[in-house]
Parts: structure tokens; sequence; C-alpha cells
């Protein structure tokens, strides 16, 4: 297995508030890690610092040895707003545009792979969240990008809607070989996708958990899956 | 059911006659006031006498003359304020430098009303084409101005962060993300603008010419010539509501995402 992203002493501040504090990760090629913990913990900090849209105040972060000093386009992000461009097409918003061949087709294919195929024409804001949070994961998933970073990219769906995209998303992450970081509210949607969770508390990477139940649904796993979630919920609320 | 559609049809066209019902009323009054003489025709003339003395210049040809010159002023005028207030508010909406540089200029300037330079303007260009076409264009500059800045400047910051994280080229960041999200603003410049635009017009043919609709109108005025200045005014009527109506379609047009 080859190392992705190494995440080493990174700690960030806003003023003097620590958003996250002496982090140290590693994710490696075809992982799908969770980053689970506590709303204000600091999980959107550390995503968008492997993003490149936020710089360490101390420490290092590095995608395949490279540092990322700056906007790191190797990267995709979903972001919890779905951010899709209103004057753009569906199909527009995952080609951004660009109307070649290769583009148009790869866009076809992916909106194909999320169900939307009708909707190619059709401008966003006639689109229902989930679907719009589809066009997203679509649009993330263009040119095979080498890291995925999903922050909370179901918040804002129904229970079973997001069971069926928390399928989607991890057979398409699975079949493709995708690298992918999850930030979630939701210790089963973590417990259910992942292979490694890892747990943020107080602004600190507290522990991290092997899975090896991840994408499993028979009663036995669940089972089992449901103990490492009381596990977690343990930790985070444990009083310190 | 047929019956219930039919009515809603008949329902729905009456509703788009209902909004002209009452300025046709009241030409008509107008009309009937005149005829029976409860108005003197020498002080307010009929619609009908308005209508026939515009027929008759506009077969002499000073109609289409005075027109065509009035909407090149219009259109010059519009054109070089508008492209200017475009393209400020393009470099300051993107350049902190630039921003820094012309935005304080540019707003105490914004404060002078322009039909207050109209004596300025005369004294150093003269009565001639360029002093009107310069007045129009001050005019329509800081709309356009005011709306591309503002326009730029108030693209929602997430949908260019998104931008720049997928990789986005500069040009194609400006073209896909930040002009798109900007035009509604622009647009309401344009719309603005090209209201200054008739009104300084307006003002600057009065003031100063020997043409143009304003000036067929001032003229009017010193031989008591009514029917000449109701057609001016109408005039101005018509190409307003042109102009709105262009800046409509426009709209129609290029927001049709909305
Ligand atoms: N731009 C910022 N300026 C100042 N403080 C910030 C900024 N971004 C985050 N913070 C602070 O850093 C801490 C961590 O925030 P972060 O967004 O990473 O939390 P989170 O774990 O993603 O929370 P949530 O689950 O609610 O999204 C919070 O206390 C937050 O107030
Ligand atoms: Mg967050």
């Amino acid at each position: 297995m080859q190392e992705l992203i190494t995440v080493e002493d990174v700690t960030k501040k806003y003023g003097n508030k620590t958003a996250l504090g002496n982090a140290n990760l590693k994710i490696e090629q075809g992982e799908f890690v969770a980053l689970v913990g506590m709303s204000g913990s600091g999980k959107t900090t550390l995503l968008r610092m492997i993003a490149g849209l936020e710089q360490p105040t101390s420490g290092q972060i590095r995608q395949a040895g490279q540092v990322v000093d700056s906007i790191n386009t190797n990267a995709r992000v979903m972001f919890q707003d779905d951010r899709l461009l209103p004057w753009l097409s569906v199909r527009e918003n995952l080609t951004f545009g660009e109307h070649s061949k290769k583009d148009i087709t790869e866009a076809d294919s992916l909106l194909n792979l999320v169900g939307l195929d009708e909707y190619a024409d059709v401008y966003p804001e006639k689109l229902s969240g989930g679907q719009k949070q589809r066009v997203a994961l679509a649009r993330a998933l263009m040119s095979h990008p080498k890291l995925l970073l999903l922050d909370e990219p179901l918040g804002a769906l129904d229970a079973l809607t997001r069971l069926n995209m928390q399928d989607l998303i991890l057979q398409i992450c699975r079949k493709r070989n995708f690298t992918t970081l999850l930030v979630t509210h939701d210790i089963n949607e973590a417990v259910r996708m992942a292979n490694r969770i890892i747990v943020v508390k107080n602004s600190m990477i507290v522990r991290q958990v092997e899975n090896p139940y991840q994408g499993q649904d028979s009663v036995d796993a669940e089972a089992k899956q449901t103990g490492i979630v009381n596990d977690i919920l343990h930790t985070i609320y444990e009083k310190d | 059911m047929e019956e219930t559609k039919s009515k809603n049809k008949i329902n729905s066209i009456l509703m788009q006659l209902l909004p002209w019902t009452i300025p046709v009323a009241l030409i008509i009054l107008w009309q009937i006031a005149v005829d029976v003489g409860w108005i003197t025709s020498s002080f307010i003339p009929s619609p009908l006498s308005v209508l026939a003395n515009g027929v008759s210049l506009w077969k002499s040809g000073e109609l289409p003359k005075n027109i065509s010159i009035s909407l090149y002023r219009a259109l010059v005028g519009f054109a070089i304020g508008g492209g200017l207030g475009f393209i400020l508010g393009f470099l300051n909406g993107v350049s902190k430098v630039m921003r820094a540089l012309f935005d304080t200029t540019i707003q105490m300037l914004r404060n002078i009303p322009h039909l207050a330079l109209i004596p300025v303007v005369i004294l150093v260009l003269g009565i001639g084409e360029t002093a009107k076409i310069s007045l129009v264009a001050i005019g329509c500059l800081f709309p356009m101005y005011i709306n591309t800045y503002h326009g730029i400047t108030s693209v929602d910051p997430h949908l260019i962060e998104m931008g720049k994280s997928y990789g986005l080229s500069k040009y194609k960041l400006f073209s896909k993300v930040i002009f798109p999200g900007a035009l509604p603003t622009i647009l309401m410049g344009v719309r603005y603008a090209l209201g200054v635009m008739w009104t300084t017009l307006i003002v600057a043919e009065t003031v100063s010419a020997d043409s143009g609709i304003g000036y067929m109108s001032t003229n009017a005025q010193q031989f008591m010539n009514m029917k000449t200045i109701f057609l001016c005014i109408i005039i101005y009527a018509i190409l307003g509501k042109l102009s709105d109506f262009i800046a409509k379609t426009l709209e129609n047009i290029l927001l049709d995402w909305r």
C-alpha cells in the first residue's frame, strides 16, 4: 500500500483559538477514511487544509510526497452546500461549459451513474436537494481525482435517500479505487462506509478505529458495526 | 370541463387587456374633450391632430432626421459611457490595486449630479455633438460602473472557492463563475443607464442644440406649436418604453436560468 496523504504535526489556529491541534494522520491509496466528531471539533478545518483552501499554522500536509501549500487541485472537494452554478445546466456543471467530446461523454456517463441522465440539460434550480447533491458528487468524480474529500455530503438528505447515496458513493469509490476522506456527524454512516474511522474531539485526533466490516450488510456484520458505533460514541461522550 | 377551459381562456385574455383600458379610455376622453370644446385646442391639441402633425412631419423628412440624430447621440453616448463604466467596474471588481487607485475618486465624482455639468461642458466643448454625447456618456458611466463593480464583488465567494479548488483557469473562473454571477446586477445597471441616457439627452438637446427631438420641442415652444411639443413628449415616451423593452428582453435571454 502506498501512502497518499500525510498530515504531520498540523495545528491550525484562528486568532488564538485552536481549531485543530497537533494532528497526525496517514491515508493510504484506495482507503476510505471517515472523520467523525462533534460540531466544532475541527473536522472541516482538517479537510480544508488537505484541500489547500486553508494553510496550517504549523506542521505540514503532503499529498503523494508533495507539500500542499496552495489550492490542491489534485483533490476534489464535495462541499456540504452543493455549490452548483445556477446558470449552467447539470451537464455543464460537470464540464464547466467545456464542449469537447471527451468531457461530454464522461459527464454523461457519470450522470448515468448517479441516476440523473434525464436531467443533463436542466438547470440545477429544477432539482431536489438530493438530486443536487448527486450532481455535486458526479462533478467531484470528473476526470478521476486522486483524492475525494467529502464534507457532510449527505447532510441535507432524508434517511432513505441518505442510505441510497451511501451505497452509491461506496460502490463508486470501490469500483474506481478512489481514495476518500468523508467528514460526517453520523457515526453509523461512518462505520457503514469507511475502513477506518478517525475520531476528533476538542480539536484533537483522539482515536483511530479499524473497521473490517466496511460495506457489509449481513445481520452478523451489522451487529459488529453497531458494536464499533457504540465504542466510538463512548469515546466522543466520555468525560475528560 | 371544456366550458371552464374556454372560460379560463377568455379570462386570461381579459386580464391581459385590463392594463390598457385606462390609457385608452383617457385618450378617447381627451379627444372628446377637445372636440366638444371643453379644452381649447390651441392650448392642448387633440390626440388625432398630434398624430396628423406627426405624419406630416414624418413625410417632410424633419421627424426621421431629428429622431435619428437623437438616437445617434443617445447610442454613442451610451456605448462610450456604459462601456467605460463596465471596464472600470470590471477592473476595480477583480483587482485590489485598481480598486485602491480608482474607487474613492469615482465615488466622489459620482456624487456630482451630471446635469450640473452642463454649463461646464458647454463652455469647454461648445454646443456641438461632442458636448451632448459627453453628457450622455457621463450620465451612463456611473450606473454601469456601480452595478458592474457591485455585481462582480458580490458573487458568492463559495462558488469562487469551488471554482479555484476545481482547478479552473483564470479565464474559466471569470467566464463561468464570476461574470455570470455578476450579470443580473450588471443588467440592472444597463437598464438604469438606458433611463439616464434619455433624460440626459432630453435636457442636453433642450438646452443647446440645432437638431434632435429636444431641439424640435424647444423650437416648437417658441412658435407656440403645441402639436409638435406633444408629439415630442410622446416620442420620448415611446423611445423610453422601447429601451426598457430591450433591457427586459436582454435579461430574459441572458438570464434564462432564473
Ligand atoms: N474561518 C474561521 N475563522 C474563525 N474560526 C473558525 C473558522 N473556521 C473554523 N473556525 C473555528 O474552528 C473550530 C473548528 O471548526 P470546524 O468547522 O473545523 O468544525 P467541524 O468539526 O467541521 O464542525 P461541524 O461539524 O459543525 O461542521 C470551530 O470552533 C470554529 O468556530
Ligand atoms: Mg464542518
